[in-house]
């Protein structure tokens, strides 16, 4: 596409006036503007292209304004990952928890025990529900009876139980050592906003009679899913 | 520089038609779109050249398109918090959690005892550029005198994989000669661990060992992973 503005044909044989001489070119002088110059998206392809300008010390100059506003647009999407305009992302934060195991392995027999991460819904969150990652590790037969609960604080309220996951533990390969597994569990979007503090607590009924695993179920880690603003901390 | 295309040049006596002229003017119009527009970087120093737009109530209109690509630079460069907005990388400095302690008093490694402390860190998914990481240990005796007997392990975790320890009871002895803080650093190789996995990391003092002559408590001050990330990716 050419720039966005037209020239006044003359015909044949017209008087070249100095007022149609001038004001033609003063024509291109008035439109020399931002707003009259063809995008360099006229395409999905092109409004996607990027390019690398290089690192400092091995810089990659521009050739052209369309290759200023791909570097532009690498910079971006340097930060925003995916690509330099998707608004939304999905960000895996890691979630700190205490344990309270004074043996420092995480869910001991005969006793209940918990480990706790407090998390802060960011501003950076967009929608949708959390996925809250659990990694646990045990080697041995029976079943750990455990349960996830998620606790929400919000300034002005009493804090709340929004939701409770049953989280017994079975060592799938019981003998071939101890190999970590993943559990994820939805917390439903409508539970929670922006600026609340959800609490993850995690525990084992170590004394439950329905507990027949002998050995300690292992902590190791968590972590939280969500669609974020992309590029925003 | 000019423009990135040319005009047909004409000669005494052509006699100027409608096509000519025309068609000479149309050529501007033709011609102005980006890739044929000129950069804004004939240099290195113009490459790197950026203006504050300013804040809300302050804002520091372009006046030029040049300015209003040198606005945009600077916006980027602020987010990523590097020296020029184009760099990829950066070096982050983040705080490593504290996961376990089988100390009765959390924030001391006391004496006469084997009290292990324990740190659990998730090696970032997107922002981690496969290099090695400094995890740097801050550590203050209750004594100034003395060495407090101390090994370091990491092990690696991983989904549907074993643990595996690739730092095993390192050597990571505790002599502070004064009261203050001081720090001490373990480069963990890249080649251990991916994007993704966790790094449990115990730090255990051997207090009733007969070389620990630190009589009195260590006390923990923090742990910080330092490490390459993209610049301005969360």
């Amino acid at each position: 596409m050419p720039g966005l503005y037209t020239h006044t044909a003359i015909l044949d044989g017209a008087v070249l006036s100095a007022s149609v001489y001038n004001g033609d070119h003063q024509n291109h002088i008035n439109n020399r503007e931002p707003s009259k110059v063809d995008d360099l998206s006229g395409t999905i392809t092109e409004f996607g292209q990027e390019r690398d300008p290089g690192e400092l010390g091995s810089e990659i100059l521009a050739i052209s304004m369309a290759e200023e506003i791909k570097s532009l647009r690498f910079a971006i999407a340097e930060m925003k990952i995916v690509a330099w305009y998707p608004t939304a992302f999905t960000r895996t934060q890691p979630l700190n928890c205490l344990v309270f195991d004074t043996g420092g392995g995480g869910w001991p027999n005969a006793a209940t025990t918990h480990v706790h991460g407090y998390w802060r819904v960011p501003g950076s969150y967009a929608s949708g529900n959390l996925t809250f990652q659990l990694f646990r590790r045990a080697n041995g037969t029976g079943t750990a009876v455990m349960n996830a609960d998620v606790y929400r604080f919000r300034n002005g309220s009493a804090s709340s139980l929004i939701q409770t996951f049953n989280a017994n533990y079975t060592d799938s390969a019981p003998g071939f050592g101890d190999i970590t597994h993943e559990v994820l569990y939805s917390v439903t979007s409508s539970n929670f906003q922006v600026g609340d503090v959800l609490l993850f607590d995690i525990s084992r009924l170590g004394s439950h009679v329905d507990d027949t695993f002998t050995g300690t179920v292992f902590f190791d880690g968590t972590s939280i899913a969500f669609v974020s603003i992309a590029g925003r901390p | 520089m000019p423009g990135l295309y040319t005009h047909t040049v004409r000669n005494d006596g052509t006699t100027v038609s409608a096509l000519i002229y025309n068609g000479d003017h149309q050529n501007h119009i033709d011609n102005l779109i980006p890739s044929l527009i000129d950069d804004y970087s004939t240099s290195v120093g113009q490459m790197q050249s950026t203006v504050d737009p300013g804040e809300v109530g302050t804002e520091s209109l372009a006046v030029t398109l040049a300015g209003e690509v040198e606005r945009l630079r600077f916006v980027i460069k602020e987010m990523r918090g590097t020296a020029q907005w184009y760099e990829s990388l950066a070096t982050r400095v983040v705080d490593v959690p504290m996961v376990f302690t089988t100390s009765a008093t959390p924030e001391v490694w006391p004496d006469g005892s084997t009290t292990v402390r324990g740190w659990l860190w998730k090696v970032p998914h997107q922002a981690w550029v496969e290099s090695d990481v400094t995890f740097t240990f801050y550590r203050r005796g209750s004594v100034s005198s003395g060495t407090a007997v101390m090994n370091l392990s990491i092990t690696r975790i991983r989904k549907d994989a074993a643990p595996s320890t690739f730092v095993s009871s390192l050597t990571f002895n505790f002599t502070p000669g004064d009261t203050n803080t001081h720090t001490t650093d373990n480069v963990a190789s890249a080649a251990s661990f991916n994007a993704g996995d966790y790094l449990q990391i115990t730090l255990t003092r051997l207090g009733a060992d007969g070389g620990d002559t630190l009589a009195g408590n260590v006390l923990c001050d923090g742990l910080t992973a330092t490490l390459t990330a993209f610049a301005g990716r969360p």
